[in-house]
């Protein structure tokens, strides 16, 4: 125990005096260049956990809502454009993304306790999480969606009447966002009916 | 102290510092930051990240 303060009272030396060894220019640069090195690590690590490969490697996303997301035109369409998982899940913007990583936190916390490991579990638990992630997006103003959707470039006269009569109104206003109306485009919507009404209410 | 060793612990003092201690501060406090906005969101109303 002695020799263990002792050596840490050795090392705070160390660190507090100015180096005989090493020259003020190795040290700055040294940790310069650490510093990059550790920057791009970090961002490498953090975009690696933004790919769709990484949120379906688990078989919670790939079996259920990945499937789901097959059908859809956010998969399959004929420009070939698709969005990915962290396209609508993850925010763009840095602080909003780091929260949401923390907020991960619980969904890895999911993971080991198997809250959603059989299909069963995933069915009864679906409302839930997709009354989470549907107020989120109300909360932000549908924020993910517009990443793409930008409501500054869209050609009313290539949409239907019905699209046309609801974006210039109440989409143009904000009393309305995009998800008020566009649930379930690219996952299955389960019955969001509040408890104890009849379904479909 | 003898050279040697004194040699010795800048060394390692360099090192820690660079490859452990510093790239450990800065993933706790990014990650103090992104819980911190958590928990304001949960206060202040639904997340809106």
């Amino acid at each position: 125990m002695h020799s263990l303060i002792d050596l840490l009272k050795r090392y705070w030396r160390t660190i507090r005096r100015p180096s005989a060894y090493y020259s003020l220019g190795f040290l700055t640069v040294g940790g310069f260049i650490a510093g990059i090195i550790f920057w791009g690590g970090f961002n490498t690590i953090l975009e690696a956990t933004n790919t769709e490969v990484f949120c379906t490697s688990c078989h919670e996303m790939y079996d259920n809502v990945y499937q789901d997301l097959r059908q859809t035109i956010h998969f399959n369409n004929r420009s070939g454009v698709r969005a990915k998982c962290p396209d609508c899940h993850v925010p763009h913007n840095w602080t909003f993304k780091i929260a949401r990583k923390m907020q991960a936190s619980k969904e890895v916390w999911g993971k080991i306790f198997g809250s959603i490991s059989t299909r069963e579990k995933f069915l009864a638990k679906r409302k839930e999480l997709a009354t989470r992630e549907l107020a989120r997006l109300r909360a932000n103003d549908s924020r993910e969606c517009r990443n793409c959707h930008d409501f500054g470039y869209m050609d009313f006269t290539r949409q239907s009447k019905r699209a046309v009569n609801a974006h210039s109104t109440s989409l143009e206003r904000g009393e309305k966002t995009c998800v008020d109306c566009h649930m379930g485009i690219a996952h299955r919507l389960p019955d969001l009916t509040p408890e104890g009404q009849p379904a479909g209410g | 102290m003898e050279d040697e060793q004194r040699k010795t612990e800048e060394t390692r003092s360099f090192l820690f510092l660079t490859v452990v201690m510093a790239p450990m501060l800065a993933v706790l406090f990014v990650a103090g930051y992104g819980f911190i906005v958590w928990f304001y969101q949960l206060l202040a109303g639904p997340p809106t990240g």
